[in-house]
């Protein structure tokens, strides 16, 4: 490096200090604060992706980042995030450990007036603001489909693990929609967790061996969606059913691009909620107050014809919510 | 006195003990229960030559993996690290085939993946053998490891494209007489295991170790050599149930794909050790334990029964086998 | 109440059936009656205050039942028990204890992974507070002073297996104290200690002693009963045979009393049928608690070697067959020198090992008679030499036909050995090393827990071995066995050869006399 350059850089240097130090009077988010990112469990694909898109948000924004994934220990969660607030982290980011486990944690950020905000956890008193997904609107989305494109009637699989009470509230949109089909059959089954894959491979095979004419399957979200319809495709019965599910993964947007009996996934936009989260979080600490303390963010619906080319992200800014608004829609 | 004692157990012999033949076959006498249960309940459905063949198919990866556990056990080994096991054998492949499309062929790739669930089995061997650790807590260790790496490796991220038909084949064809792969390679890793344990020096060496293991020192056997061989043979077995989950699915998944399958195997391999030659490990009985699980699951599901009375059963079902082996046992005694 | 059942042998004074002093414990024609024997005939023993009384016995005079009845472990058939001149009964161990009569058991009884402290109060609980906390403070204080009772000075917070034995067993009789034992009753204390160890722990007794506590005192040692009894009852067959006071103890008189005279049909003759070649030969091997032996062992001949627990003899077996590394010295088999490195090299060289404990290391509990019988031979019937297939058939007709030679009862080679009583299952071990055609069979204890009808047979086979032409190691837990089996015996003390008997002169009581430290 020749002397003006070191001159420029010494500029550049003290111009930032400069721009920080003016900034500190205003906006705190402007300043780099400490924020922890965690979850009960980061191994999940789409929790993972989720935690990636804000860690990579926040530091953008120049701030101090940690996670924590508590490999699916909701006690020893707790206890790090207390340790979090202890160590005077600025805010907090749950992503999707349920935030009703979560209360002592969340009244000690409250004592300690730090924002807590979390994507996918559930809406509690006391946090900030939950981004998230309406999930019975989803499960709604899902079920409509399945009516319209079967008529009104036939034969219907369900298999969901309601268990966690974001697939709970998916179960209860499709109920919701079912009930208006007297014409629909359908039946139900409850997964197995762990070895949901396996098992609904091998629960729809079996459901297929006793019932060739089911039209289509509603799954609970697309993990097991992805099985289910890898088992219809090596079924023997002549007539398909198709598949419908939820989330909007990787996995989901390739079998539904191949033309496999995955025909639609109402997709979430998980980098969107990442991002969300650390805007709220800013928000938060430059003082913003939230009317509401659950948002939702708009969901797509992810057929063939709209599902991304491979490797890409589907745009949620203008993707399709309803059929009519896709592109060539029957 | 030994003559009259001696002569009062060989006449005693051939009378017809009920509670002896309730803990020799009683296993396999409720699978045959169950499948009758079954075909008289939805006689239109389960006694078809589909629905048992589809049976076989959904109980290959299992008792894939089952069979290796048997080997272990044999030895008195505990191995928990099948479950990340399967979850390795299926990644490694399917990545290096999506990383590597133009160099490495699925054969290669399948190689690949199984010798690296048998170093890794070796592995654990080496440390149960040589640092003394129970093998109970060194594979709990290691599965752990495994679990970390894999995810690691993966970002987390299932791979669904780029897997080629060939792979898929291995759990989606049916080379021989429309009869599926994976069962195909179940019998065949069983037979495989069975002539081993039962016809060669090996196997009465896992035995007569498992049994008691100083008296197989004392009786010139290399004792702290055979866990490596055991636990390799059980790892190479998990890694290719994942490998055949992997290839059914059409996915690698990163995580996850042997949690459902590791207390299964161990139910199965316990509910085989209560049969027919009760107290022992053997792969027969597991390959019954392994059918008694596909047909509850199979048979109840088809019945529409909800799922979580397949646990209650299969609980129940674990529970009667271990106590009629158990009585057995005592009596021999 | 009846008097003395059956006349006293004992030499010196047939009289006196166990006195020394003021009597804190009398015994009187104590008779136990189990179904079939009469395991104590009329026992009688006094035990003075502040006196060390050693009971000597072969296993099976009648000891350990003795101090069961005293202790309130077992009650007696008939007799009387007199703890300071009163008659007592004793329903349980709690009542002896309440009379002060306390037993410190082989192994002390006490859990070595938990503190001094802990085990100090593991029979009536820790100290506590209200009822429920453990009191620390408290504990700790009171097992100071039950410790310095007994003149031991170690932080009672110290886990017991950090302790040195003679420690351990310090602990053990603070802990039989407890309250205010009177009467210590000591099973074998020293049998796990080293000997600078046993010095340290007679120091202590004869203090205790000298405050007027009573030890009743067994012991296979005889030197260690020369050093530190003051008197000595023997018991033989559930009777008395002897009583000495300090001043006359007699070792040979002794000797003779716990041995009694004995003659055996089937003694063996001095020497084997025929002088055969070298099989092993032992050059300074050490190892283990052997330090080092020099002997040689010939085709034909069976060779015994004796000693206490402790002294090696037993070790000996186990360091030729390489079950643990010799630290100096050589082995020479067949002429060719070796060094074992596992049990598998020994096995290769042509060396078989019985070992002592059948269900521990020898059998295969869950297996048949055949696969207990071709454990070690499998290779032979492997069909090819790559998997080893095993030729089943040529398996069960080879074991069938050891099974043959050597008589063993059972319904077919294939039932479970657990179904066979204890001697057969000891041939079926036998069996399988004869199948092995091994050359140096090693045989420790084969008797054990066998009836007395195939111990004869053992003993048949035992020289049929050698008449065959292998060579035959022999030792066992009971001296009588050694004249009945061996062409010479050689007896260990402090893991040394401390002489060779041979022939006539290998009698129980010399072998006694010599591992006990009297000369050849």
């Amino acid at each position: 490096m020749n002397t003006k350059a070191w001159i420029a850089a010494a500029a550049a240097l003290l111009a930032t200090t400069a721009l920080t130090g003016a900034a500190f009077a205003q906006d705190k988010s402007k300043t780099p604060i400490k924020v922890a990112i965690f979850s009960v469990n980061a191994a999940s694909p789409t929790i993972h992706a989720m935690i990636e898109s804000a860690t990579a948000a926040a530091k953008a924004r120049g701030w101090t980042v940690e996670t924590y994934d508590g490999n699916g220990d909701q006690v020893a969660t707790n206890n790090q995030v207390n340790t979090f607030i202890h160590r005077g982290f600025d805010a907090l980011i749950n992503v999707a450990s349920a935030n009703t486990q979560m209360g002592g944690v969340i009244a000690n950020a409250n004592k300690a007036k730090i924002p807590f905000v979390s994507t996918f956890s559930g809406m509690v008193p006391g946090i900030t603001v939950d981004i998230g997904s309406n999930n019975v609107a989803d499960g709604v989305f899902a079920a409509s489909e399945i009516a319209a494109r079967i008529d009104g009637e036939g034969e219907v699989l369900k298999l969901n693990w309601t268990v966690l009470p974001a697939l709970a509230e998916r179960d209860a949109g499709f109920h919701a929609v079912m009930s208006e089909y007297k014409k629909i059959k359908v039946t139900e089954m409850e997964l197995k967790v762990p070895g949901q894959v396996d098992d609904t491979f091998n629960k729809v095979t079996d459901f297929l061996t006793g019932h060739k004419d089911v039209k289509a399957i509603w799954m609970g979200w697309d993990e097991v969606g992805v099985a289910a319809a890898r088992a219809v495709q090596q079924s023997h019965v002549e007539k398909k059913p198709f598949v419908v599910s939820m989330d909007g993964n990787d996995a989901a947007y390739d079998l539904i691009r191949d033309g496999s009996p995955l025909a639609l996934t109402v997709a979430y936009d998980v980098r969107g909620m990442g991002d969300a989260a650390v805007q709220s979080v800013a928000d938060a600490v430059d003082g913003k107050s939230f009317p509401e303390r659950q948002i939702y963010k708009k969901p797509c619906l992810i057929t063939k014809a709209t599902v991304p080319a491979k490797g890409q992200y589907p745009d949620f800014k203008t993707c399709a919510l309803y059929s009519a608004d896709m592109p060539n829609s029957q | 006195m030994t003559a009259d004692v001696g002569a009062r157990r060989v006449a005693a012999r051939p009378r017809i003990d009920l509670t002896v033949f309730l803990a020799r076959y009683g296993t396999l006498l409720s699978l045959v229960a169950l499948l009758i249960v079954f075909s008289i309940a939805r006689p239109d459905v389960f006694p078809t030559v589909d629905n048992l063949l589809n049976i076989m198919n959904q109980i290959s990866i299992l008792g894939t993996m089952a069979f290796g556990l048997t080997v272990c056990l044999v030895m008195g080994l505990f191995d928990l690290s099948i479950a990340a096991m399967a979850t390795l054998g299926g990644y490694i492949a399917t990545f290096l085939l999506v990383q590597y499309p133009d160099t490495i062929s699925v054969p290669v790739a399948v190689a690949i993946a199984l010798g690296v669930a048998a170093a890794i089995g070796v592995m654990n061997g080496l440390i149960v053998s040589y640092l003394g650790i129970s093998a109970f807590i060194a594979t709990l260790a290691t599965g752990s490891i495994i679990t970390g790496a894999v995810l690691g490796i993966s970002d987390s991220k299932t791979i669904i494209t780029g897997i080629p038909d060939a792979f898929m084949a291995i759990g989606q064809g049916a080379i021989i007489l429309g009869v599926a792969n994976p069962i195909l390679i179940m019998l065949g890793v069983g037979l495989v295991l069975w002539l081993m344990l039962e016809h060669t020096q090996l196997g009465r060496h896992l035995y007569a170790i498992g049994g008691n293991a100083e008296a197989s020192r004392l009786s010139g056997i290399a004792v702290k050599r055979y866990a490596p061989f055991a636990l390799a043979v059980c790892a190479v077995c998990a890694g290719l149930g994942g490998l055949m989950s992997a290839a059914v699915l059409g996915a690698g998944r990163p995580q996850g794909v042997g949690d459902g399958y590791l207390l299964n195997a161990f139910a199965a391999v316990f509910i085989g050790a209560s049969s027919l030659r009760p107290g022992k490990f053997h792969i027969l009985g597991t390959m019954i334990g392994v059918l008694l699980i596909g047909v509850i699951n199979n048979g109840l599901s088809v019945m529409g029964v909800p799922t979580y009375w397949q646990y209650i059963v299969q609980g129940l079902l674990l529970i009667a086998a271990l106590f009629s082996a158990g009585v057995l046992t005592m009596r021999r005694r | 109440m009846l008097a003395t059942h059956g006349a006293t042998v004992g030499p010196a004074s047939a009289s006196a059936e166990g006195s020394c002093g003021g009597a804190f414990l009398e015994v009187e024609g104590l008779v136990k009656v189990f179904p079939g024997t009469r395991a104590l005939d009329g026992v009688n023993i006094r035990v003075g205050r502040g006196e060390i009384h050693a009971l000597l016995g072969e296993n099976g005079a009648g000891k350990s039942t003795l101090i069961r009845q005293i202790c309130g472990a077992s009650q007696p058939t008939e007799g009387r028990i007199l703890v300071e001149g009163r008659e007592v009964s004793l329903p349980s161990p709690h009542a002896a204890a309440a009379l002060g009569i306390a037993v410190v058991h082989q192994h002390f009884n006490l859990v070595p992974q938990i503190t001094v402290c802990e085990n100090l109060f593991l029979t009536e609980g820790l100290p506590r507070r209200g009822g429920v906390f453990v009191h620390w403070g408290e504990a700790y204080r009171r097992a100071r002073a039950l410790l310095s009772r007994v003149g031991l000075d170690i932080d009672p917070r110290a886990m017991v297996s950090d302790l040195r034995p003679d420690e351990a067993a310090m602990v053990a009789i603070a802990k039989a104290m407890g309250a205010d034992a009177r009467l210590i009753i000591l099973d074998e204390p020293t049998a796990a200690l080293l000997p600078g160890e046993v010095g340290v722990l007679f120091g202590h007794m004869r203090r205790l002693a000298a405050e007027g506590h009573a030890f009743l005192y067994v012991s296979h040692r005889l030197a260690e009963v020369f050093e530190i009894a003051d008197c000595v009852t023997v018991l033989r067959d559930g009777r008395n045979a002897g009583h000495w006071r300090r001043s006359d103890m007699a070792r040979r008189e002794i000797i003779n009393a716990i041995v009694g005279q004995k003659s055996f049909s089937e003694a063996i003759s001095s020497a084997p049928v025929r002088q055969g070649d070298v099989l092993l030969r032992s050059e300074r091997l050490g190892g283990g608690r052997v330090a080092e032996m020099s002997f040689e062992l010939r085709a034909h001949e069976i060779v015994g070697v004796a000693g206490l627990p402790g002294s090696g003899a037993e070790e000996a077996l186990d360091l030729l067959y390489g079950r643990f590394p010799a630290t100096g010295g050589r082995l020479v088999i067949a002429g060719a020198p070796v060094a074992f490195r596992s049990p598998r090299d020994a096995k290769a060289a042509g060396l078989a090992l019985a070992p002592k404990d059948r269900h521990a290391e020898s059998l295969l509990p869950g297996a048949s008679v055949r696969e207990n019988i071709s454990l070690p031979n499998l290779r032979r019937f492997a069909a090819d030499p790559v998997f080893r297939f095993i030729r089943r058939g040529k398996e069960r007709a080879e074991a069938q036909s050891v099974a043959k030679r050597l008589s063993v009862k059972m319904a077919g080679v294939e039932s479970p050995i657990a179904s066979l009583s204890g001697g057969n299952q000891q041939k079926a071990i036998l069996g399988r090393w004869l199948m092995s055609g091994a050359k140096i069979f090693m045989l420790n204890s084969p008797t054990a827990a066998v009836d007395i009808g195939a111990k004869a047979e053992i003993y048949d086979l035992i020289r049929q071995i050698a008449h065959d032409g292998a060579g035959v190691i022999f030792t066992s837990t009971e001296v009588e066995e050694f004249p009945r089996v061996c062409h010479r015996v050689l007896v260990f003390r402090d893991g040394r050869i401390a002489g060779e008997l041979v022939g006539q002169d290998a009698t129980e009581a010399n072998i006694l006399n010599l591992a006990a430290g009297g000369a050849e």
